[in-house]
This record gives structure tokens, sequence and C-alpha cells, in this order.
């Protein structure tokens, strides 16, 4: 044939063609038993420690299937599930109280025209920085026996529902405030002109455009709201007094009484509210992101006198209120001895004289957020990694991505609790890891592990798709394009991944509880015990160094994204 | 031998077939491109060669060796992709010399090659900036420059110029093609816009729908479509139902045209069609063959032509397109409401039989 192109020049083929089998390169195996060991890590941290949680919950002492006696059990004794409807009761209170408030606030700060709105937003984030018990503290002070303003509640005590739900709301506003402020922030302009344009009033306008645009934000807000509440364990600890709640008596039944069966009839109540959450969440925001299209006009808030005022005294109020609880908490670590003698001193924050611990715990917190943040961040990082870049091998993926938004739908006592079923059983291999600071740190990382690898999948899917395949023509192995490449441009989210597991290590209490011993005692957990044991101003210390390590660390973050990543990523200045 | 020879490549993506025993031989040097709809199969096809989504069955040879199976790293290739995916964070020398670095050559060797890479794209001064502060073409180039940067034996290029706007499109597409004729690579590249592949192809692969529907250079594809989906995918194209009814004869309506009828049957069912421009309004006497009178409906001016719309006879009868030169719109005074003579030389006309189109 004389032309150069030969279009049926084989015959077509009768029988039928055989397959090909793509021949698997090294790298490409590399990656897949990356892929293996990331699902097998998984599978040890939460997979099979939550499962042995369920078997735990349908056994007897000795360790025979005994159905669900243990729930019936538990349901009839009528001091235990009085504490399930007490925790109900404060989740639902305490829920409304921060929807409400958070709502207003994120309204003030994304849709009017109140000054300071950026400061206004970082204010709201300040109960991040410190443990949960920290507004406890400041409550007593404030409102406690000998509290500043303990007339305010007119004869009531601080201790008990009335404190617990205060300090939640203290402990929960920030997570409401970002998720809300998130969805208000993705606004149509043009759906506020055509509102404008068909007469529709300020009110009508609020009700039929404003609410229905945010509802799912609102939702998902509410939902993580509840499960923070349901399952917080440090407010409760330290304001709730005699009126028990799941997290308190969980604690109780395992550190208190060793009986393990209870604790895990009590983590499986826990874990129910914290599982429908997820699910509920999933869904909403499936649908939040079909809300808003592409090509949505910004919206840019207008003046309004009236609600511009009250949301600016309302945002001054909200303020006050979280600044004075960090304040009082600063102050009760200051005072020499409350409230006989207010001189001012140091001398709680002299730890080195508290006790047999000393400066222990402050340096085992330290080496725990610094552990948990740079092995957490590369495990994260390369696990998300390989989730997203392995071509083929959809089952294992998608089997891996859903363990690792496992621990999400659990709460930290319930996976604390399951560490002590799975690495403290004589049977498994991994036992030697128990007692030590490694169990801590893998228990933190796989506590916050959903967030971070969310974070991290996000930034992974902005790059180009195509990287691996252009490195492949290029002769490129596939690490040099990670290490040269994906890490320098995913910079920014892995040190956001790294600041979120040092503040949250730094802070965490519920998992760790029951898990720690006396050599791996952390800062976070004495501050607690010494709150215990009547010394509420070195408790105040400790709650307050954590909130200055915190800040110092969130301070650098925010100082690197000026300067470090300016001078060395000169790349990102000119965008993309 | 055929640099690259396809042979009964099918793909499937569960029960989505798309690629259909695809067989195809490429011969070294040339620009092929492969042309066809979205979801023709022209984007599997490329990235089977490429070892980046391999085929269900069928075997693929690159210069006598068999790729069929080998992964991406193992064949011998460049590619430019419709996004480019240059490196952000790497200067344009060091996203050109990104394969080169890694090869461990030597420095210096290294820096010349990009430098003379730079030079053959036109980018020499911009080797210090990166990608972002580039145009859109600009980085088109970087990708190029890359791609050919390890001297592959073929070059593919996935959609290359779609993400740019008309005019550089335009220009990139004649650089593209000199630069190919200039280093001799093999290339195929994958593009929709059937101008875009007349002017720039040694050879054309039209595909529909997971199968190949021509081979053949731009000339032969425009002028002898083999089929109706690629007389009308590419170019602009009339369709008139048909029925043959002698040697050399068909009836359109009640019209009696003639027509080259080899290989039809008398009283076959078929599409007759020709281009806009074969049609015929100047020196055309009365009683010619293919002759007859149309009403000017509508003519739309497009710059260098007119394309009118024309009525052959009654409200419901079929319209025509067809394109008019400035020149014949001025000299014959059309425009529309006019009722003129038109002819359609009958070695302009295709008839396509029923099963085939």
């Amino acid at each position: 044939m004389a032309d150069t192109f030969a279009f049926d020049a084989t015959p077509p083929r009768a029988r039928t063609p055989e397959r090909i089998r793509p021949i698997v390169s090294r790298e490409d195996w590399l990656l897949r038993t990356g892929l293996g060991v990331l699902a097998l890590y998984l599978a040890l941290t939460i997979a099979i420690p939550l499962f042995m949680l369920l078997k735990k919950s349908v056994e007897d002492a000795d360790g025979n299937f005994i159905g669900f006696t243990n729930f019936a059990q538990y349901f009839a004794d009528p001091a235990l599930s009085l504490s399930f409807q007490h925790s109900f009761l404060i989740s639902i209170l305490g829920t409304l109280i921060t929807l409400t408030l958070a709502f207003w606030y994120a309204y003030a700060v994304t849709r009017t025209c109140i000054p300071a709105r950026g400061l206004f937003r970082a204010i709201a984030l300040v109960p991040l920085l410190a443990p949960s018990l920290l507004p406890g503290l400041a409550l007593v002070y404030l409102f406690g026996n000998q509290g500043i303003f303990k007339g305010v509640l007119l004869g009531q005590s601080i201790y008990g529902p009335i404190g617990i739900v205060i300090g939640e709301v203290f402990f929960a506003f920030p997570h409401a405030v970002l998720i809300i402020t998130t969805a208000l922030a993705m606004a149509d302009q043009r759906l506020y002109e055509a509102a404008d344009a068909l007469r529709a009033g300020a009110v009508r306008t609020f009700f039929t455009v404003t609410l229905p645009g945010c509802r799912y934000g609102v939702m998902s807000a509410g939902f993580v709201v509840f499960t923070l509440i349901f399952t917080d364990f440090g407010v409760p600890k330290v304001i709730g007094g005699s009126y028990e709640v799941l997290a308190t008596d969980i604690y109780q039944q395992v550190i208190g009484q060793f009986n393990f069966q209870m604790g895990a009839v009590i983590g499986l109540l826990l874990l129910i509210p914290a599982v429908v959450s997820f699910f509920a969440d999933r869904i909403t925001q499936r649908r939040q992101q079909s809300m808003v299209s592409a090509r949505a006009v910004p919206l840019e808030p207008k003046p309004r006198p009236l609600v511009d005022r009250l949301s600016l005294a309302f945002c001054l109020v909200i303020s006050v209120f979280l600044l004075g609880v960090m304040a009082m908490a600063a102050f009760g670590s200051l005072i020499k001895f409350w409230p006989y003698n207010l001189t001012l001193t140091l001398a709680h924050y002299d730890f080195g004289k508290l006790g047999t611990d000393g400066w222990n715990p402050f340096w085992t917190s330290i080496k725990l957020s610094v552990l948990t943040a740079l092995f957490g961040t590369a495990i994260v990082f390369t696990g998300a990694y390989l989730v997203e870049k392995i071509r083929g091998f959809g089952m294992a993926r998608s089997g891996v991505h859903f363990l690792a938004m496992l621990p999400l739908a659990t709460p930290g006592l319930v996976l604390g609790l399951s560490y002590i079923f799975f690495f403290n059983s004589p049977a498994n291999p991994l036992n030697f890891l128990y007692a030590t600071l490694a169990l801590l740190v893998v228990n933190t990382i796989t506590h916050f592990y959903t967030v971070c690898h969310l974070t991290a999948v996000t930034a992974l899917k902005q790059l180009d798709a195509e990287f691996e395949a252009v490195s492949a023509s290029l002769k490129v192995p596939v690490w040099r394009t990670f290490l040269q490449v994906t890490v320098p441009v995913c910079l920014p989210a892995i040190l956001d991944i790294a600041v979120y597991y040092f503040v949250n290590a730094m802070t965490t209490v519920s998992a760790v509880i029951f898990i720690y011993t006396g050599s791996t005692k952390l800062m976070a957990i004495n501050a607690l015990n010494t709150d215990d044991a009547g010394n509420s101003a070195a408790a105040c210390a400790m709650g307050m160094t954590i909130v200055l390590l915190c800040a110092a660390v969130r301070g650098l973050h925010a100082l690197a994204g000026g300067t470090f990543l300016a001078r060395y990523q000169a790349w990102r200045r000119h965008g993309a | 031998m055929p640099y690259l020879q396809i042979s009964h490549v099918s793909k499937s993506f569960g029960t989505f077939e798309a690629l259909k025993d695809v067989s195809l031989e490429i011969e070294e040097g040339k620009f092929v491109c492969f042309l066809g709809p979205s979801g023709c199969g022209k984007t599997t096809l490329l990235r089977a060669i490429a070892g980046l989504d391999i085929q269900t069955s069928g075997r693929i040879l690159q210069g006598g060796r068999d790729i069929s199976a080998l992964p991406s790293s193992q064949r011998d290739f460049g590619i430019v992709f419709q996004s480019y995916a240059l490196f952000p964070n790497l200067t344009i020398a060091d996203n050109i010399g990104y394969g080169l670095r890694n090869s461990g050559k030597p420095r210096k060797e290294v820096q010349a090659r990009v430098q003379e890479l730079a030079e053959l794209v036109g980018l020499t001064g911009h080797e210090r900036k990166y990608p972002s502060q580039l145009s859109g073409g600009q980085q088109q180039r970087v990708a190029l420059a890359r791609a050919i940067a390890m001297a592959p034996g073929l070059l593919l290029l996935d959609e290359p110029l779609s993400a740019l706007d008309a005019r550089v499109r335009l220009h990139l597409r004649s650089e593209l093609k000199s630069l190919q004729r200039r280093i001799g690579v093999t290339t195929i590249m994958v593009t929709h816009d059937q101008a875009e592949a007349l002017a720039i192809a040694d050879q054309l692969v039209v595909m529909n729908q997971g199968v190949i529907e021509q081979i053949g250079t731009p000339q032969e594809i425009y002028r002898n479509p083999k089929t109706a989906f690629v007389a009308d995918f590419v170019g602009h194209m009339n369709f008139l139902r048909a029925e043959v009814v002698g040697e050399g004869t068909v009836r359109v309506g009640p019209l009696i045209l003639a027509a080259e009828t080899a290989g039809l049957g008398i009283g076959e069912s078929v599409t007759l069609c020709f281009r806009p421009e074969d049609i015929q309004v100047r020196g055309i006497a009365a009683g010619n063959k293919n002759t007859i009178e149309v009403r000017i409906e509508d003519m739309e001016f497009l710059g260098t032509f007119y394309r009118a719309d024309l009525a052959m006879n009654g409200p419901s009868s079929p319209r025509l397109m067809a394109d008019f030169s400035m020149n014949a719109a001025r000299d014959l005074a059309l425009e529309p409401g006019k009722i003129i003579p038109i002819a359609m030389p009958a070695d302009r006309l295709r008839l396509f039989g029923e099963k085939r189109g």
C-alpha cells in the first residue's frame, strides 16, 4: 500500500481479544505498598480498637458473650441513666445557645459594616487555644462560692448545669462561628439585587435569601456543637459538681471502679450522636456545595445604621465575655491566694515546687505536641497523597479514605477507652507500646486525623492532576516529584496541619486521660488533677501556660506565612 | 516499517466502550491529528499510547518494540497537556530541565541544553521567571520545551491550544508546525477543532464513538469524506435525502440530479451531500445540468464571504447553505428575497447509502 496509513490493514479478528495485563512499575509497587502500610496503620490505630470496644460492651467481666445485658443493666440503674438525660439536656441547651450567639456573631463579621471585623473574627477563635477545663476554672473564679459576680446567679450554684452550659458555650463557640462564617461568606450579590428589584423588605430578604443560603452551614454547626458538648470531659469535670454527665460517668466507671464493660457501654452511647452527626454532616455538606455557583458575585455588605450598631454592640459583649473568661483565668493564675490575698505573683507558674511531677508534665506536653505535629503531618500528608494519586486500586483507596474519616465520628473518650482495650490486652503483640509516650502520640495523631486528612486532600486536589504523568514521561521517579513539587506547593496546607496537631495535642484531655501513666502525664491532665486537689490557682497557671504556648505557635505560623513563604517561595507572590 | 503500530486496541471503562477495535499505523516524522467530538475516544487513544490508561486489549508497537503493557515511565514520549501541568514552584529553566537534571547529566550540559530549548521555543530571557509570570501562550511553549527536552521518539499533544484565545492560537499553531518540521519528531495531537486539524496535520484520523471513521491527508478528508459523519464534522455540508433512480441519476423530491452512483443500487435511499462553497452562481446558462432556481431567504455576513440560506421551492422544501464570495454578491446584486439560478456540479455531489451514514 502506497498510503503511509493503513486503515483496516489487518483483518478483524473473530475470537475474543487477549486482555492486556499492564506491567506494574517499581514505583507503582512502592506506592501500593505504601497504601497497604497506611491501611494497616489505620486498622491498628482506629478500626480494631473500636471493634474491641464494641466487643467489650457485649461481654461480661470474664469475657463471655452476654448480648445486650450490659445495656439493660445500664438503663436499669437510675443513677446511670440519669446522667444520660443530663448529657442530653446540657447538649440541647448548649447547642441552641451557641448557635444563636454564633449565628449573630458570624453574621456581624461577614454581612454588616461594623469596624474591626478581622479583629472580632480573631477574638472568636481565642477559646481554641485553651483546654476545655480552663473556662470551667475561670467560671469558678467569676461565679463560684467566692466569685466576683456570685450575686448575678440569684442564689443558684455555678457548680452544675448552669456552669456546664456556660463553659460549653465558651468552648464550642469558635467551632460554630468558623462553620457559619464560611457558610455566610459564600453569598451571591445577585440574589440580593434580585430581591431588592422585586421589592422584598429587609426581613423578607433575610428569611427568603440569607437563611436558606446558609441553612446547611447552620445545621452542620449544630451537629458539630452538639457532639462537642455531648462528649466533652473538661468542663463538667471542673465545674459539674455532683451533676453527673456521660463523660464524667465513663471516667468514674473505668478509672474509679475498673468496670470496663460499663465503660464500653457508655462509650457506645457517646458514639451515637457523633455517628449520627457525622452522616448528617456528610449529607448537608454535599448539598451546601451545590448552592453557590462558580460565577457568583461576592457580596459586599452595605451600611445599615441600626443593624450595624446593634451588631457592633453584640460583638463587643461577646468579645468581652470571651476575653473576660480568659483574663479571669490569667488573673486567677497570678493571684497569691484568692480571694484573701490579691497580691500578684508568678509563684503558681513555678511548677518545680508543685508536687512530685514538677516540670515533667510541661516537657511531656511539649514533646507530645512536637512529635505529634512532626509524625502526624508526615503520615497524614503522605497518606492523603497515596489515596489521591494512586491510579486504579479504587477499592483499596476508598477503604483507606473511609478509615481516615472514622476518627471524626469517634469522641476522644471513646478512642482513649478503645486504646485501653486494644493495647493493654496482654495478647496483643503491640502491648509493649502501652504506657509509653509513643502510644500517646499515636493516639493523638489518630484523634485529629480526619480534619488533617481532609485539609491535605483539599490541597492535593488543587494540584494539576498530570504532574505525575509528566514526571513519568520525563523518567523522573515519583518520589522526586513528590519532594520537589508536591510538598513545596502544598507547604501552606502542611504547616496548617502541623499547627493544628500541635495546638490540639497541647489542649486535648479526653482521649489521653485513659492512657497516660505517671511518667507520661501531660500538662492539661496535670491541671485537671491539680484542680481536683484544690489548687485552682496552679491549675489556672498550667492552663494559661498551654494558652501561651499555643498562641506562640499560632503567632509563629502567621509570621512564617508572611516572611518565610515570601522569601523562599517567591513564585507564590505572583499568584496563579 | 511504520514507527507506531496500533492494532485492534479496545478500551472499556466498566460497561462503556471508549475504544472499539482501533487499528492505525503512523510513519516516522509525521504530524498526525486525532480529530473528533468530545467523547469520541481520541484522548483515550492518546492516553493508551502514553501508557497513562492502558488499553483493555490490543497491541501497540513503537519503533518495533511492543509497549502494550509497559508503564509510562518505561515508554519513550514527551507530552503536553491542555493544562500544561507546569510545576508552579520551579523556574522556567528548572521546568524545562526537569527531566535532564534528574537523569544525572552534568550541570553544565543541562544548562546548555535548557538554553538551547528556550531559544528554540522563543523564550530566551524568561528562564528565571516562574510559570505564573508568563502568558498562556508562553506557558504553552514552556510545556512544549519540557516535553521535547529529553529528545523523545514521540511527541503527544492533548488539546494543547484550546486553553488559549483565538489570536494566540492561530499564531502558535503555525509555530508548532514549523517546530515539528525542524526537529522531525513524530507527533500526535488531539483536537476537537477541525480548522486547527486541517491546518496543522500531515495526516488526520477522524474518530467518532470509539471507532476511526477515516484516515487521510487534510485534503482527502475534506474533498472525499468517506462517511456522512466525516462530511458533517469536517467543514460545512448540505444534506439532502435522495433516491437513486438510475445509473448516475438521483431524485431529490421532484428534482432529478446527476451524481456519481457507483456502488449503489437503483431504488436505494441515500443522503446527498455537498459543501456550501461548491454551489455555483456565476455563468449559469439555462438548461445546464443540475441547475435549479432558489430564493435567497437570508444572507449572513461572515467577513470574507456571505453564507446564504436558500429555499429550493415551496415553503416546506429543504433549505440549502451556500457561500457566496463578496465579488459574486456584489456583481450579481444578491440580496434576500431575490430568486436566482444555482448549479450543483455533479462531481462535487457525494452520496452516502443509508447503512453507512
